[in-house]
């Protein structure tokens, strides 16, 4: 009989980690094996399994068409718990703070020209929007993750995403203090509702956050619109600010590009995971087929309203497909 | 010009509602995740979380909390203080690490669900911050749990008694799910971030914090004290939903949200809280009783709280108060007798002056309670043990999965609330229960109490030991035995020698 | 109902905090940043936690329990902004600190 059998015996870890025989990882501790509701696929839960939400997720979660024996065994490819989150993202934001104050204290908005304030008016403060809806689209993935592992990975998603939707709030009143005519705080509803660079986004956004299948929901938000409006509305958008005198933004950008790189590699650590299964190659080959076109289009209309950037649509575009084809899937 | 305070810029972080164009509103937002009653997205967007909080200052903030609490931790593993723990004392964290800690992780998808599909941004937004804050929750009542796993096997309840059947497990469980699980982000809010957060939180965590701080365990206390002061950011979740309600003509069904959870978390705080307050805290170190603690920490707060948001007590707010005398003194018999198929060691820890204590706290309760255990003690006295080990099985309420049970003695009160539905016979412990079946029968109906299992085959064959495995027992861990192996009996025995 | 004597001035430091209970009515006095002396009611209008366990820094007192933040010297909350706190008159006569209790009852507010 092993020790861990033995009941007698005092145990070195929890019971489920101690067939690693050896120490674990804080993060395995704290992180893996914490959900229960798969255990039962047709009862996720006490309720009746007819009640709306365990129609649910017996739907979207356990019937997804993409499918793995043991998604506990994922790992983030960078371990973090809840403790080191913090402690980097406190590190992040204290670097974020010193840019906006660093920029205020020279006056930087003023600078700006009138031409390019009326493209951040249009293409940059709007953003809140989307900035916004993947927010959401990541806690669905929290909502609905078959792992803890998987789940917090999503976690820190939603609030990077919140992180940057408040930062872009704080950006557009700082503006507006400078520029108080120019639109700022009043106009961006409008412009995400009506204005036609963003109606690409808009229509892919919205699909994807009704896009309930969890895996297809993976694959939506963060395989094609998460990548494609980072590319769009960061990297193209922040190459046009540098070249408008515009250095604050593109500092911004590049520090929110920071944790949409994490996302990244989590991103693929789970494609890496999931292909190892026979089958889900073909299933998540068949969703990028079919979201990717949309985001193109989404790049196309959004690109084609930057300033002084023929080629952004076209770069920004073979980067997001770049990734794609990176992570082995039909790009 | 400095930074800007948060008060600038938060309200537009909370302008994120749009009308969609290219699906449906109701595909974006199903009334049964997000908003059954039917209100304008308009009407969500007055929502304001009183408390607010920016990312910036979250991260901050949050990483001063954990380099706190983990430097605590950094000690634990030095400390010799579990080595000599009193035993009912390790029966309480146990019990609250098995019942706590992985709830903790099922509310992050709860919160998940306020995220993406309540209607009010500001809801939204906060409810973010609930799923971060409920990880940390769980992480910390994870690590701190797993430094205890060398000294006592039991404490791998944190970890595993989410995953197994145990019918202490089915109880939290049916609970939660109903409250949190199953239920669209407006009624999550009023039923997981009002009743259970506002309401009734405190009890495990005041009432812990204060009970660990007496025994001296301040690892423990400062732990849960840390947890507690992140609750104000998601706990309000609740009371602008309810106010939204009201003023949109919805008043009765916030009311019946209300009702329904604050019973059912009640039912589970009692045992949770009140055993160990009652009995699992050695005498000289019981600074209130539990029934004090309710009267001061829930009854008086809760109801001044609930008339200041325009909402009633509950109907059963008399039942609710005749509970607090007798639920958890019911519980603490029955899961003694019980106590091999728990994962704590319960004390039955009522000697004499125990018993002074509990009849000076709850008088009567030497002529009810006592009688219970005068024959257990007695019993114990004779030299038979194994007649305090029940041979019956006891009547499981359809709604709490407790033990039907009140209390004993010359007004014995004990029956069984029964309700015919569809050709079955159900039974519940209150009039609250039924009441709470009877509001959706169809939810509940299905689910099979641990009783029910050993007559329907799934637990096979339905003997002792073989309920004892598919409740975890002898698997995880060994069950329990009685916390202080009978000592508390001396008394009684020195008192029958003089 | 009028001004009582509660303690001296040396009783609380600046910076610190003291309960005390005067006519029945449990106070605490602030010894704010800047040696302002303020009477403030005892518990948080939040939850009935005890705000003399809280921390203050300048004249800002977070409440141990929850952190709802309070400025003493206006008795207004920071955080949430909804609540208020009691504020009882208070004077100094030369040494000693005193305070008016009669006719003010704490605050709460919603959670």
């Amino acid at each position: 009989m092993a020790d861990i059998d033995d009941l007698s015996k005092p145990l070195k870890t929890f019971s489920h980690l101690a067939k690693l025989k050896r120490r674990p990882s804080e993060y395995e501790i704290v992180s893996t094996n914490l959900i229960w509701s798969t255990e039962d696929p047709k009862r996720p839960w006490a309720m009746s399994p007819t009640v709306p939400l365990s129609k649910w997720y017996i739907q979207y979660r356990n019937e997804s068409p993409l499918k793995h024996p043991d998604w506990n065994a994922f790992r983030d490819p960078e371990q973090i718990v809840y403790r080191t989150y913090n402690m980097m993202q406190d590190g992040q934001e204290a670097y974020v703070d010193g840019l906006l104050n660093d920029h205020n204290r020279t006056e930087h908005d003023k600078g700006l020209s009138a031409s390019w304030l009326k493209t951040l008016v249009r293409l940059y403060t709007p953003g809140r929007y989307p900035i916004h809806a993947l927010q959401m689209g990541s806690a669905y993935l929290v909502q609905l993750a078959h792992a803890s592992t998987v789940e917090n990975c999503a976690m820190f998603q939603a609030a990077d995403q919140l992180r940057w939707l408040q930062r872009l709030a704080y950006r557009t009143k700082e503006l507006s203090k400078f520029h108080p005519n120019a639109g700022f705080g009043t106009t961006e509803r409008k412009a995400w509702e009506d204005d036609p660079a963003w109606q690409g986004f808009r229509e892919l956004i919205e699909k994807t956050l009704i896009a309930y299948d969890w895996g297809e929901h993976f694959v939506a938000l963060n395989l094609i619109t998460k990548p494609a409006f980072d590319e769009a509305f960061l990297r193209q958008l922040g190459a046009a600010a540098r070249n408008h005198g515009d250095t604050l933004f593109g500092l911004l950008s590049d520090a929110q590009l920071i944790d949409s790189e994490r996302s990244r590699r989590w991103s693929k650590a789970l494609i890496d995971f999931l292909v190892k299964v026979p089958g889900n190659q073909a299933v998540l080959d068949g969703w990028v087929k079919k979201w990717a076109p949309l985001a193109d289009k989404a790049i196309e209309a959004y690109c084609s309203a930057l300033p002084d950037s023929p080629d952004a649509a076209s770069s920004a575009k073979a980067a997001a497909r770049d990734w794609r084809k990176s992570l082995g899937l039909a790009a | 010009m400095a930074l800007l305070d948060r008060s600038e810029w938060y309200d537009v972080a909370r302008a994120t509602n749009w009308t969609p164009r290219y699906v449906t509103e109701t595909d974006l937002f199903p009334p049964d995740l997000s908003d059954p009653f039917g209100l304008p997205m308009t009407a969500w967007e007055a929502f304001d979380e009183p408390y607010k909080v920016s990312y910036r200052e979250y991260v901050k903030v949050q990483r001063e909390k954990d380099s706190n609490a983990y430097s605590v931790k950094a000690a634990l593993s030095r400390s010799k203080y579990y080595d000599s723990a009193d035993e009912g004392y390790l029966s309480l964290l146990k019990l609250h690490y098995g019942a706590v800690s992985l709830t903790e992780y099922q509310a992050c998808q709860a919160q998940g669900r306020m995220s993406r599909f309540s209607k009010a941004p500001g809801m939204r937004n906060t409810a973010t911050f609930g799923m971060m804050d409920e990880m940390r929750h769980t992480q910390l009542q994870l690590f701190f749990p797993h430094e205890l796993l060398a000294r006592d096997r039991q404490f791998d309840w944190a970890h595993e008694a989410a995953h197994t059947k145990n019918w202490a497990v089915l109880g939290g469980r049916h609970t939660m799910d109903d409250i949190m699980m199953t239920r669209d982000a407006i009624t999550t809010s009023i039923m997981l971030s009002f009743a259970f957060e506002t309401g009734l939180t405190n009890l495990q965590m005041v009432g812990l914090a204060s009970d660990s701080e007496a025994m001296g365990d301040f690892t423990f206390s400062n732990m849960i004290t840390s947890i507690q002061s992140d609750e104000a950011r998601h706990a309000q979740l609740g009371t602008p939903s309810i106010e939204i309600l009201i003023k949109n003509g919805k008043k009765a069904e916030a009311q019946k949200a209300l009702d329904i959870s604050f019973w059912r978390v009640w039912r589970l705080f009692a045992i949770l809280t009140g055993i160990p307050m009652d009995y699992y805290i050695p005498l000289k170190n019981r600074h209130m009783s539990f029934k004090e603690f309710m009267h001061e920490w829930v009854i008086k707060q809760f109801a001044r709280q609930l008339s200041d948001i325009g909402l009633e007590k509950p109907w059963y707010w008399d039942l609710f108060l005749d509970d607090i005398e007798n639920h958890h003194h019911c519980q603490q018999g029955g899961i003694w007798s019980w106590r091999p198929t728990v994962w704590w060691n319960p004390p039955g820890a009522v000697g004499p002056k125990e018993r002074a204590w509990l009849e000076q706290k709850y008088p009567g309760w030497n002529d009810s309670y006592g009688r219970y255990w005068d024959v257990i003690t007695g019993n114990l006295l004779d030299g038979h043990e194994e007649k305090t080990h029940p041979n019956c099985i006891p009547v499981i309420c359809n709604m709490c999965q407790i033990p039907v049970s009140n209390r004993p003695g010359p007004k014995w009160k004990a029956r069984v609330y029964q309700l015919d539905y569809q050709g079955k016979r159900f039974n519940f412990c209150t009039p609250v229960c039924k009441w709470i079946f009877e509001q959706e029968p169809e939810r509940y109906k299905d689910f099979e109490t641990i009783v029910d299992r050993m007559f329907s085959g799934v637990i096979d064959p339905p003997t002792l030991p073989q309920v004892l495995i598919y409740m975890g027992i002898g698997v995880v861990s060994n069950g329990g035995r009685d916390g202080y192996d009978y000592s508390w009996v001396d008394g009684h025995r020195k008192q029958a020698a003089e | 109902m009028a001004f009582q004597k509660v303690c001296g001035k040396d009783d609380v430091w600046e910076g610190e905090m003291k309960a005390f209970t005067v006519e029945g009515t449990e106070i605490v006095v602030v010894h704010a940043e800047g040696g302002e002396l303020r009477a403030i009611q005892s518990i948080c209008p939040h939850q009935e936690v005890e705000l003399v366990d809280g921390d203050l820094q300048g004249a800002v007192l977070t409440c141990r329990m929850h952190l709802w933040q309070f400025d003493v010297l206006t008795g207004k909350g920071v955080n949430p902004d909804h609540a208020e706190l009691a504020l009882y008159p208070l004077k100094l006569d030369g040494d000693d600190i005193y305070v008016d209790v009669a006719g003010i009852e704490p605050k709460f507010a919603k959670p």
